[in-house]
Order: structure tokens, then sequence, then C-alpha cells
């Protein structure tokens, strides 16, 4: 989601120096001054430059609420008019021209019941008169899963979200046709000041997604892991202790079968291609279900406002996985466990 | 595999000697067998009568190979059935020995056919197709062999059970109160053909009984009382049985 967001993005200057707390990959960054982006759309090869201004702001809705309460990140930024360079895209209304007009994310809108042409507060915390001119999208959806955003002109972003103006985040660098992204970045080194670096838009994407795993889907996904696994250890045992009961029960069943001359060989294979005919049917119902379930979730989440990114269940490997070992091992060790008396 | 079908009497199907068979142990060991000697002669058809918890089904059991002996000896004909490992014992009961059961014991999802076949099919032989037919005849099955047991009567599951025991022409054919789940007059019928089985075609039975009437059917009958032999009665009638089986309920 954030690859396709930034796909347009050649290359970012930001400041080289980040100042990392722990269990924190981006840190913060010193910003780097706005006027650079002239600087850096003078390179030869360059085809846009422009600032990118990001702070806080939080919308207040309609009702005098504010919007997404104590959640999500409330951000906002300058409305970057290149729109091959900001991840949103404008789906109704126009860019914010002047002191005051602002962009907001369709999802925000929705949720603060604020349409085009609407006045409303964002806190940057101070509260600042804004109109909605327009509706954006990220990535194709109408926000990026439930944050918020807020684009405003440059000068309203350097008034309000910075510390002093002139000031912006980082710079993004569009490339001209046939300059790599690695070409772009070597040509804007020589330019830059002391302290300021460019790195090209696919390493920043990939920034940003490791900063995303790292941090939040890091501890999602031991969750789901730590979760699976339990499931998995319940599952096992429950079927392990069922089969032993219904291996129980043909007890009788199968001492018949020793006197009339069956092998211990025999009873022992007939009891496993039962188990492994069960253990296999199982396991594909439960990996329909499985897929049912996924396919729900799908659907569900977008509905709740999380959009899923490219990619889908099938193409994770656990799921395909999981019922096996845990069905074949459970069913398959009773049969091989209880002694087979004669009589 | 011997095939004999020798109707000389003095041969033994089958032998325990000095049969002891203990069940648990310390305090609360249980000697159902108690030192039994009895052979089973080839061609005959044996009954074991006693009193409840006399040790008559063990002494069966342990004759058959189905449970192993304390101490003693117990042979199928010359086979010591002490010394066989399992795979042998397997053998030996698919061979050598069938089984009828107060239960029936049929497998239920089988149909009457497969069942009669299903020691042969275990023992992944054909058999003797000549014999299977004849077999069916006299068990009178013949319309009913592609029912399930759930279909037929307990007097018809019954004959199955003796078509099934003798499917594979065993040297003994034991029957653990064959008649006990049966009406009189099913039973008369079991009874019959086991009777037959061994006049007609040389076969051995040895079944467990506690009626004396079934017990009549049987050349021979041999008393347990408390783990050992008390008594031998040669052509018995249900009269002398039953009298002498009013013997044992006297307090001694």
């Amino acid at each position: 989601m954030f690859g396709s967001a930034t796909r347009g993005t050649d290359a970012v200057v930001r400041s080289a120096d980040a100042i990392t707390t722990p269990g924190e990959s981006q840190g913060v960054r010193q910003p780097v001054a706005t006027d650079l982006a002239a600087t850096v759309g003078k390179v030869a090869g360059v085809a846009a430059a422009v600032p990118n201004i990001q702070g806080a702001g939080q919308l207040v809705g309609a009702n005098g609420e504010p919007v997404g309460g104590q959640g999500p990140p409330t951000l906002a930024g300058n409305w970057i008019t290149d729109p091959e360079l900001n991840p949103y895209r404008l789906a109704e209304g126009r860019a914010p021209q002047k002191s005051g007009e602002v962009v907001v994310n369709r999802g925000a809108a929705e949720k603060g019941d604020l349409r085009i042409g609407d006045t409303t507060t964002l806190r940057t915390p101070d509260p600042v008169r804004v109109t909605i001119v327009g509706l954006a999208t990220f990535a194709g959806e109408d926000g990026m899963a439930q944050v918020t955003f807020t684009g405003m002109t440059v000068a309203d972003a350097e008034k309000y979200l910075t510390a002093r103006p002139g000031e912006a985040a980082s710079i993004q660098v569009r490339a001209g046709p046939g300059v790599s992204q690695q070409e772009l970045v070597d040509r804007l080194t020589p330019v830059l000041p002391r302290g300021v670096e460019a790195i090209t838009g696919q390493e920043s994407a990939e920034e940003n997604n490791e900063m995303i795993s790292s941090q939040f889907l890091g501890v999602f996904t031991t969750f789901l892991l730590v979760f699976s696994g339990v499931a998995l250890l319940v599952a096992t045992f429950s079927i392990h202790n069922t089969f032993a009961i219904v291996v129980a029960q043909r007890t009788r069943e199968n001492a018949l079968l020793r006197a009339l001359g069956a092998s211990r060989r025999q009873v022992t294979v007939t009891t496993l291609v039962e188990a492994t005919a069960v253990a296999v049917t199982a396991s594909v119902a439960g990996l329909a279900g499985g897929i049912g379930v996924a396919a729900g979730l799908q659907a569900l989440f977008p509905a709740l406002g999380f959009p899923f990114p490219e990619g889908t269940w099938w193409s994770r490997p656990c799921p395909w996985r999981c019922p096996w070992p845990s069905g074949s091992w459970s069913a398959w060790a009773p049969p091989c466990c209880p002694p087979y008396a004669p009589a | 595999m011997t095939t004999t079908t020798a109707l000389t009497t003095t041969r033994p199907a089958a032998r325990v000697v000095d049969a002891v068979k203990v069940y648990g142990g310390g305090d609360t060991a249980v000697r159902a067998l108690d030192g039994v000697t009895v052979t089973f002669p080839a061609g005959r058809f044996t009954a074991i009568m006693g009193p409840s918890g006399s040790g008559k089904s063990t002494l069966m059991h342990c004759a058959a190979g189905l449970d192993t002996l304390t101490s003693g000896t117990a042979r199928i004909g010359d086979t010591d059935l002490g010394g066989l490992d399992d795979r042998r014992l397997t053998l030996l009961r698919r061979d050598r020995v069938g089984f009828v059961f107060q239960a029936y014991n049929l497998v239920p999802t089988l149909t009457v056919a497969e069942n009669i076949t299903l020691p042969l099919d275990l023992a992944g032989g054909r058999g003797d197709p000549e014999w299977i037919d004849a077999l069916i005849d006299v068990v009178g099955l013949r319309d009913r062999l592609h029912h399930r047991p759930a279909e037929l009567s307990g007097g018809q599951q019954q004959r199955v059970a003796v078509a099934r025991a003798f499917a594979g022409r065993p040297d003994v054919v034991f029957a653990d109160e064959p008649t006990g789940n049966l009406d009189s007059r099913s039973g008369q019928e079991v009874l019959g053909l086991l009777g037959r089985a061994v006049r007609e075609t040389a076969r051995t039975v040895v079944m467990v009984t506690h009626d004396p009437v079934a017990a009549a059917h049987a050349d021979e009958v041999v008393f347990l009382a408390d783990g050992r032999l008390v008594d031998r009665m040669d052509s018995p009638t249900a009269d002398r049985v039953l009298d002498r089986m009013k013997a044992f309920e006297v307090p001694s």
C-alpha cells in the first residue's frame, strides 16, 4: 500500500542525522530548508521538487467532536501540487489555493460528516479555521487506514505546522524521463548542504514499511503467531483425545479381528488408513472453512476502514501449513500407542 | 497346516496340562484355573460345564490361545501355544482354530458372505470355494448372503458365525456360550449345526455352556468347579447333566 502510494517519488532529500530512540527505526530528523526545493529543482534531470511539510492537525467534525478521537494519527501537511509526488489523489473538489483552504482525505470527511464547502476547525494544536475545498484518496482507498490527513497550502503549512517558517520535513523529488532513482540521487548529492542527504524513493518506501512492520505489525504478527500456536496446541490435544477414545471404543472390534486371525499389523494399518482418511478430509474441510473466514475478514476489514494491501490470503503460507501437522500427528498417534491385546 | 480329517478319537485336537491361570496379584489375586489337565479329542464335540466363576471360559480362552496361562501348557494339535510369538499365534488362530461367540460378533458393515469369508480374507487366501459353498447350504443362509447382520435374526446371525468359524477348515472350533443369546428353537438349530459339523465333516468342537440341554448335544461333557476339573461324562443327556449340575449347588 505504501509502495504504491509513494511510487512517484524518485528521491527524498532530508536531514542526514536522525535522533532515534530504542525501538524506533525512523527517528526524528532535523527539518530542511524549504527553499532547498528551488535549488534541487534546478539540478539537471529533476522534473519536480517540492517541500514536504508534516505536522499534526486534528479536524473537528460537524458535531464538534474531533475526528478520529484519541486513536490513529491525525496528520496535516502541505498539499503537494505535483500529483506524482503526492501520495494522496484529489478525488473531488480542487486543491487548496489560498490560506484557510484545505483538502482532507475522504474517510476523515465522512467520519466527521464534513463536505466540500464546510468550514471547521483544525487543531494544530492551535485552532485554525479551515474551509474544505477538496477530498482526497490514498492509494485508491478513502484513507491510509484510519489516519486522517489534512492538506494545506505551503504557506499555511509552514505557518501552522512547523516551529519556524521555511522548514520542511523533507523534499520530495521526481526524476525526469530516462533518469533512474540512483542517478537522480547521485546528481543531487553534490548540491546539498552539509548534514542533508538524498535517498532514493525506493529506500524511503522501504524505511516506511520497515517502521510500520517493526513497530505495529511486528507486535501484531507475534500476537497472531502465539494465538495460532495456542490454537494448534488445543486442537492437537482435542483431536488426540477424541481419537484415543474412538480407538478405545474399537478395542472389542479389534480384538474380534485378532481372534479371527488378523495380525497386529493388519489391525494397525486399518486404523491408520482410517485415521489418515479422516485427517485428510478434516484438514480439507478445515482449510475450506479457514478460506471462508479469511475471505470474510478480507471483506470485513475494508468495511471497517482498514483496507488490505496487495496480496491475498492465499499468498500467506501459514493457513496452508497449520492444519496438516495438527490433524495428522494427533490422529496417527493413538493407533500407534495403545496396546493391542490379542484378546 | 495339517488338513487331516482323520476320524481317530485318540489323537488330541487340543490339550491343556496343569493349567494355572491367576488374574491380578497380591491380596486380590484370583485363581481362575487351578491345575486343570484336559484333552479335547479330535473329531469330537466336547462341552465344558460348570457354575459361574468355575473357570470354564478362562479354560477355553487359554486352550484356544486367546489368553496365556500363568503356568502349565496348552497345545493345539502338536503345537505348544506358550512357545509362540505374536506372529505365530496369529497364524495359528488364522489357520487352525475357529471361534463362535455368545454375542455373534459379526462385523456389522460386512454382508453375510463377507463375514463368512472374513478369516480367509484376513489370511489373504481364497480358501476352498466348494467347502464355503457347502457350508452356506449347511447353515441354510444362501438366500441371505447379501444381507447385513443387522437384517438377520439372532439365530441366523449365530449360524453365520458358525459358518465363519468353519470357513477355514480349522482343527478346532471353540464356541463360548453359543446359545446364550438365543431362544430354544434357534439354539437347537445352532447346536444341531455344531453337532453335524463334528459328525459329518470330522471337525472338533469345544463348547462352553451352562445349559444342560446344550451340553446334551455334545459327545462328552467335562465339569469344572473352582478352577478344577471335577468330572467327565460320556454321551450326556440333559437330565443327567442337570442332576450332576445340581450337585454343585449343595454347599460343601
